[in-house]
């Protein structure tokens, strides 16, 4: 039995611009294998970070070392491509293909050329995300969930040792988010997986670390224990809203719930990480949603 | 075998292929209704390798030929001619090699090619527009506007370069000989009818090297503007003589020249090869 190495992923001082705007300033990480999920508004950053992590993407400025070797230089680029896996944020699809044909496409894209080879194990990662009974259908007969998997399925080719996944569970329904969860726990192994989300109880639910990213800039990394933890004694309950709270919703069972320093006698409840991740990029999640 | 169940031997030689195509059929008859013989043949497959073995190729066979995909009819004619599977299937997706382009491409040569006999003995009008048509073919062929699966392809290993590459030269392959067929059937005399050839490559040459910097469409728009430009500049600046002699790129110097062009955006192209390596993002950042 053959030992992979153990998938690691460091950024050192990492920039990249566009123009006059700064997408990514500054970022230091270092990431061992295990799930981490990178999460922080539209536009803060993560599709550029991202984009950085699966090698298509050049820095301005800084050091990125993945499964360590540098992107840097161009050989390296290509042997790290051969042990990643990476689904991007707006996947696209070429009409005419089957979910077979486009993992079979990307297959040949991963230099995987003996054609029985390639075939057994478009098989194969399409039956790990459950697709093998509409695998010669046509791509765009598959509902948005159904392409969600065929885009993971494709990122699974070769057993990568990193996975970059921007989004995976944009567009899937409670069900399939669920689903997703438990294919990934399964089928990422020992991987090192960096995926970007909205949605934070897929960060509570599925990852071991938690990055938020805002205006390009890393202001938490840790835990997304740690991050509810941050909410500590943050967090109350009342019949009505309350103005000082740096953010107030109506919850299902007819109580506001606040973010921000609560009043005295407040009646506290237990943080979540979205509490914890409202309080660090609140003011601007609101700005963006009104 | 005893009448309530099979015989062990019986069931090896059914694995082994060794009973005879009555006794096999009773066998099966039989495993179809007693749970315990089609345990007991688990247990016989369990011990015997070699037939299990033997079963399972030819279970593997058998799912390699009902799930192969079915290949597209550009896949087919491409595998008839000798070209890789795998290449075929990279070459698959590049939109000149459809039907719809290549009728479109025979459709304005032969328009060109009309215009020209109409007008007179001199094929300037297909000279002119028959370059434009494989640079519009190669700038659809790859790129982040154009291909969906762009930025997964430039995250494989694949080379950009070899990518693009391949697919540039399925645009010729397509593209070319529909504009040398319009050339038999244009007036002029010699090799005129075949001087968009040279400028054609050096037009892909210059869009090739281009698209090291900005998306391949672009490039295709600045390159094809530039090359209407410099005609309509030099036709202005030569006011006396024919079109060939007062465009001068159709002459045997401009000739030249192209020649020189197309070399040298396959020079810059080889120079920054590991550009096409990198995504070229033409969106907004996030």
């Amino acid at each position: 039995m053959t030992t992979k190495t153990i998938a690691r992923v460091e950024l050192d001082q990492v920039t990249k611009r566009y123009g006059k705007t700064v997408a990514v300033d500054g970022v230091s990480l270092s990431i061992e294998a295990g799930i981490t999920g990178l999460l922080g508004p539209n536009g803060a950053g993560k599709t550029t970070l991202l984009r950085i992590l699966a090698t298509v993407l050049a820095p301005d400025s800084g050091d990125v070392e993945l499964l360590g070797r540098s992107t840097a230089a161009a050989d390296d680029r290509l042997q790290i491509r051969r042990r990643l896996g990476y689904v991007p944020q707006e996947p696209g699809f070429h009409r005419q293909f089957s979910a077979f044909d486009f993992v079979d496409y990307v297959a040949v894209l991963k230099l995987i050329t003996d054609r029985r080879v390639r075939h057994d194990e478009v098989r194969r990662v399409l039956d790990l995300v459950g697709l093998t009974s509409v695998m010669h259908k046509r791509i765009r007969q598959l509902s948005g969930g159904m392409r969600r998997r065929v885009a993971i399925a494709q990122a699974l080719l070769g057993s990568p040792e990193l996975l970059v996944l921007d989004e995976p569970t944009a567009g899937l329904d409670p069900e399939q988010r669920l689903r997703f969860r438990e294919l990934l726990s399964t089928a990422a192994g020992g991987a090192t997986v960096v995926l970007s989300t909205h949605q934070t109880e897929d960060v509570a639910a599925l990852c071991q670390r938690v990055v938020v990213i805002h205006g390009g800039v890393v202001r938490y990394d840790g835990t997304p224990t740690g991050l509810a933890a941050l909410a500590a004694d943050r967090v109350w309950l009342s019949e009505e809203r309350d103005p000082r709270a740096q953010l107030a919703w109506m919850t299902g069972d007819g109580l506001v719930r606040h973010v921000g320093e609560p009043p005295p006698g407040a009646r506290i409840d237990e943080p979540r990480v979205e509490d914890g991740y409202l309080l660090l990029v609140g003011a601007s999640v609101l700005q963006e949603s009104s | 075998m005893t009448s309530a169940h099979i015989d062990e031997h019986l069931l090896i030689g059914y694995c082994e292929l060794s009973v005879t195509a009555a006794t096999a059929a009773a066998i099966e008859a039989h495993l179809m209704t007693c749970a315990d013989c089609r345990v007991g043949l688990g247990a016989v497959t369990a011990v015997a390798p070699e037939s299990s073995g033997e079963l399972e190729q030819m279970w593997d066979e058998i799912l390699q030929r009902v799930d192969r995909p079915r290949l597209s009819i550009s896949e087919r004619l491409l595998g008839s001619i000798g070209v890789r599977e795998s290449t075929a299937r990279l070459l698959a997706t590049t939109p000149a090699l459809r039907l719809a382009w290549l009728v479109a491409v025979a459709m304005v040569a032969a328009f060109a090619v009309a215009a020209d006999v109409l007008d007179g003995d001199l094929p300037w009008l297909l000279l002119v527009v028959a370059p434009l048509l494989p640079l519009f073919g190669v700038a659809t062929a790859f790129g982040p506007a154009l291909d969906p699966t762009y930025e997964i392809s430039v995250a494989a290993p694949l080379s950009g370069l070899r990518l693009t590459l391949i697919r540039t030269v399925g645009v010729l392959a397509t593209t070319m000989p529909v504009l040398l067929v319009a050339s038999i059937a244009a007036p002029g005399t010699g090799w005129t009818s075949l001087g968009w050839l040279l400028p054609a490559l050096a037009l892909v040459s210059v869009t090739l090297a281009l698209s090291s910097w900005i998306a391949p469409e672009r490039a295709a728009c600045a390159v094809g503007f530039a090359w209407l430009v410099a005609l309509v500049v030099l036709i202005h600046r030569n006011a006396a003589g024919d079109f060939i002699s007062t465009s001068m790129i159709f002459a045997p110097s401009g000739q030249l020249v192209t020649a020189v062009v197309a070399v040298a955006g396959a020079a810059v192209v080889a120079a920054r090869k590991h550009r096409f390596d990198l995504m070229i993002v033409t969106g907004a950042p996030t």
